[in-house]
């Protein structure tokens, strides 16, 4: 759910067009303009400078970006067109559903043997609802069928890591479920059922090392035998994502008064790229960051892709250090001469050019870019290969309470062990790691679409009754990132999202005793369960 | 939001005449609900009129000993008010998690208790209900799980939207009411069923006498959300038996619930957990839900249940 709706303002220069739009592919969003309104591509130019959220929802230009560049022509005046939050609730996409009916075998001692499931989903009408299932561990032998079903409701869109958290909760709960009937405790279970350990398959070190930070030991087996309404529990859950880079070009710009400007037409969604691009090119420089100006989200600059798979990071990092080092070796051929050196004997850092091994035969930046003339230093460069790679993985422990008397869920801790490769900026990926888990809190406990059964209509498109996590709603967030530089850039932006649910209905399943499968978990569905269980049955 | 007229009354009286008006014409205190209500196409009064200024802003102590509360004081100063504090606490339980501190910033006594029905049938322009002059009530066999399980014999079957009159009804307040016919006092029980063509001045609190209170609210969020269910209970004690009691449940009927048949249970009997546990049984005896909502029921109970133990002081989580 974005806090900005879609939205955009369009102004017309002639044939020319801008359009301020929120959106996660400048590029992406500029080739549609011109395609739906049947106009050259070079006559278009999209500029995003800040925008709240899109979490794969904002790439296209849409129906409203449409009638927003058309008012604006037939108005000849800038025009300004946001959706509201009705609108946004009703035009803009949402997460498929997802549904299963799974039969699975596991040994006395904890193996694994198959998976027979069937499932459903729905995107709409005529929309693919597919999702990854079973999810991770690895059953020896599996069959799976899954049916698309077409319902006359809003069209499904790509949300924050499609199809994984769907995909992750099924096959999740039911390890837990699995874990209860051989009498192994849930983490001792998955590590004998994970794929072994390799750099993007780091489950089993997660397990284990979370599980002692987290305090697992102090788990009870499933029911809380506390006396009192409030239960305690514990759950865990494991996921993983792809990532990687591609395509990205960059521009960098080198001027005599030391000034330096990088150039890259990618967006930030609120992700911190401005930032990440700010660091690399000022960390290959060997400046501060306040030294480099970075310019993104507009199609005037150089292109790269939309931001969409957690690609954005793994795409711009390696194409501006690229385009940093090549401006760099063209400065060093410039101030060589000067030093009386040849150029790659220079390195920069702190400030400074100059001679490797002797800091004090050398310029500070400034001064060796007065000898840039009126020659500047502009260079084009790109994305290449080794910088940056592909798939993540990650494990989340949730400690939660349940009231059993109203049924209602309160998360009290959740710890998230979780790697992205290089991590360039320990703030900016933390952020990533601590809003993922807050929007999974959402998916576990609040967020529902809610048609009125008899006319179909969405009965909740707002913000009272379509529910979102408040701070007192937020629990305690502990992280480790796991930093692994030799593996380069990897994003981060989507697998945080994918565990936290999963981990938090395993924690709830810990707390009661009695098994909810299904999300969110509203006070009406456990205290269901707990009826059910009441009752002799799961 | 359709355009309207906004006449800024500064007088009790001036607020009633400009009121009085051949169109459609609605009092505007905090804002919170109605403008909402307008933006959204509920309600396209042709005049608003701001009786903030009209209206008492304070809270001052009866002759008899009780309190008296202006309409256009703000939750939030309800809330921080030391002496309603302390001789009415389920009061400002009550103020204390109402939606956001936004919102109790803004939000008047008189404007929560007026406050308009949170049905999201009511609340969309495209559903028009028995509410908004149309033939039917969509909740009955639509989405339902927000709604009524106690008086649910129709039309209407929303949940009373206010947590202070929960509060105010359990230690048995009267409403200062003035309309063109002059002014006059009400049971704050009644008021909730009466047609609403007069403006709310005051709330006349008696004095609580020797009372044990408590309150609890069930919350499936902890901010921006409504409760569930919630109860207050006013206990007139006699030593530790409880000589007689008000029990009023929120959120679970269209108007503020008070319950006969928990009253009676506690009557005679000591304050103690088996006498909370009969009283919540005894309340929930005659729920009647609806299709989507009987998960209701075992809240409002447990909210019965723990309102009577808070004012045994026996804790309760
Ligand atoms: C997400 C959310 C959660 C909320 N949670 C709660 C909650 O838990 N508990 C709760 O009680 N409220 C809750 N509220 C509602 C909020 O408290 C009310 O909207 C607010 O108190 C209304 O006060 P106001 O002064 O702004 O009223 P206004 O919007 O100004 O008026 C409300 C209505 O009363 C009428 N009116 C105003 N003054 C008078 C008067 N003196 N006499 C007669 N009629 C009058 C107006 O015409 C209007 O129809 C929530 C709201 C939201 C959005
Ligand atoms: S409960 Fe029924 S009649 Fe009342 S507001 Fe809702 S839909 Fe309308």
């Amino acid at each position: 759910m974005c806090l900005e709706t879609h939205g955009a303002v369009c102004e017309w220069d002639g044939d020319q067009l801008t359009a301020w739009v929120t959106t996660q592919g400048v590029h992406q969003c500029a080739q549609q303009f011109a395609q739906s309104l049947g106009i050259p591509q070079s006559n278009v130019r999209v500029i995003t400078q800040y925008m709240g959220g899109g979490f794969g929802s904002k790439f296209a230009p849409d129906v409203q970006g449409l009638i927003c560049a058309r008012l604006a022509k037939l108005a000849n005046a800038p025009v300004k067109l946001m959706l509201d939050r009705k609108e946004e609730h009703l035009d803009t996409g949402n997460r498929p559903s997802a549904f299963a009916q799974i039969r699975a075998g596991v040994t006395n001692d904890g193996k694994l043997t198959a998976f027979d499931g069937r499932s459903w989903g729905t995107g709409g009408a005529g929309a693919n609802a597919n999702f990854p299932l079973p999810y991770l561990y690895q059953f020896p032998n599996r069959r799976r069928v899954h049916t698309d079903v077409y319902i006359n409701a809003g069209q499904q869109r790509a949300m924050r890591a499609p199809g994984h958290p769907q995909g992750c909760f099924l096959t999740e709960i039911l390890m837990d479920e699995l874990a209860d009937r051989v009498k192994i405790d849930p983490v001792e279970f998955r590590i004998k059922n994970a794929p072994p350990k390799a750099p993007n398959q780091m489950w089993v070190e997660y397990f284990q090392q979370g599980a002692r930070q987290f305090g697992w030991e102090k788990r009870h087996p499933t029911g809380d035998p506390a006396p009192g309404p409030i239960k305690a529990g514990m759950g865990v859950s494991a996921h993983l994502w792809g990532g990687g880079g591609r395509g990205t070009q960059a521009h960098v710009d080198i001027t005599s008064d030391g000034a330096v400007v990088v150039r890259c037409g990618t967006q930030d969604l609120g992700t911190g790229t401005r930032t990440l691009v700010t660091i690399v090119a000022a960390e290959t420089l060997g400046l501060p960051t306040s030294a480099v100006k970075a310019e993104i989200g507009d199609t005037n600059y150089p292109f790269s892709p939309g931001s969409g798979g957690s690609t954005t990071a793994a795409s711009v990092s390696p194409a501006i250090r690229i385009t940093s080092i090549k401006a760099l070796d063209a400065l060093f051929a410039r101030v060589a001469p000067v030093l009386g050196t040849a150029p790659g004997n220079l390195v920069a850092e702190s400030g400074r050019i100059h001679v490797k091994g002797d800091p004090t035969k050398g310029l500070a930046w400034k001064d060796a870019c007065k000898h840039l003339g009126t020659e500047p230093i502009t260079v084009d460069g790109q994305w290449g290969e080794g910088l940056s790679s592909s798939g993540t993985s990650g494990v989340q422990f949730a400690e939660v309470t349940v009231d059993i008397e109203t049924g209602v869920v309160r998360i009290k801790r959740i710890l998230a062990m979780q790697d992205c490769g290089l991590i360039v900026d320990k703030l900016t990926a933390e952020s990533q790691v601590y809003g993922g888990i807050i929007a999974a809190i959402n998916f576990a406990l609040f967020e529902d679409r809610l048609l009125d059964r008899v006319t179909g209509q969405m009965v909740n498109p707002n913000m009272e009754w379509y529910l979102l996590a408040g701070m007192s709603d937020i629990p305690t967030i502990d992280i480790v990132l796991n930093n692994m530089p030799e593996r380069g850039v990897i994003g981060i932006g989507e697998p945080p999202t994918v565990s936290t649910a999963s981990a938090i209905a395993n924690a709830v399943r810990n707390a009661t005793g009695a098994t909810i499968r299904s999300l969110p978990l509203h006070p009406h569905k456990v205290l269901a369960a707990l009826e059910q269980q009441k009752a002799g049955g799961t | 939001m359709k355009a309207f007229a906004y006449v800024n009354a500064t007088s009790e009286r001036d607020a009633v005449a400009a009121l009085k008006f051949d169109g459609i014409a609605l009092p505007l205190a905090g804002g919170q609900d109605l403008l909402a209500r307008m933006k959204d196409y509920i309600d396209t009064p042709e005049r608003v009129v701001n009786v903030k200024n009209a209206l008492d802003r304070t809270a001052a102590p009866t002759s008899g000993g009780g309190w008296r509360i202006g309409a256009s004081m703000k939750i939030v100063d309800l809330l921080e008010h030391a002496d309603i504090g302390k001789m009415y606490p389920a009061i400002i339980a009550a103020a204390t998690d109402i939606g956001t501190p936004q919102i109790r910033h803004q939000g008047t006594v008189g404007g929560n208790l007026n406050q308009r029905p949170r049905c999201w049938y009511f609340r969309n322009e495209e559903f028009v209900c028995y509410k908004k002059g149309g033939s039917r009530c969509f909740a009955v066999n639509g989405e339902n799980q927000y709604h009524a399980i106690f008086g649910n014999d129709g039309p209407s079957h929303i949940v009373h939207p206010s947590s202070l009159a929960v509060p105010f009804v359990a230690y048995g307040a009267t409403f200062r009411v003035i309309g063109s016919k002059g002014e006059r006092e009400v049971a704050a029980a009644e008021y909730f069923t009466m047609p609403d063509d007069e403006l709310l001045t005051h709330v006349m609190l008696p004095a609580p006498g020797n009372v044990k209170t408590g309150h609890y609210e069930v919350r499936y969020k902890a901010s921006h959300d409504w409760p569930l269910a919630f109860t207050t209970v006013v206990l007139a004690m006699n030593g530790g038996i409880v000589q007689s009691g008000r029990v009023v449940l929120g959120a679970v009927a269209p108007v503020p619930w008070r319950s006969k048949p928990a009253e009676d249970a506690l009557a005679g009997k000591p304050l103690n957990e088996a006498t909370a546990a009969a009283a919540a049984e005894a309340a929930v005896s005659e729920a009647k839900p609806m299709s989507g909502n009987a998960y209701k029921v075992p809240i409002a109970r447990t909210a019965v249940k723990r309102a009577i133990l808070n004012a045994a002081g026996i804790k309760t989580v």
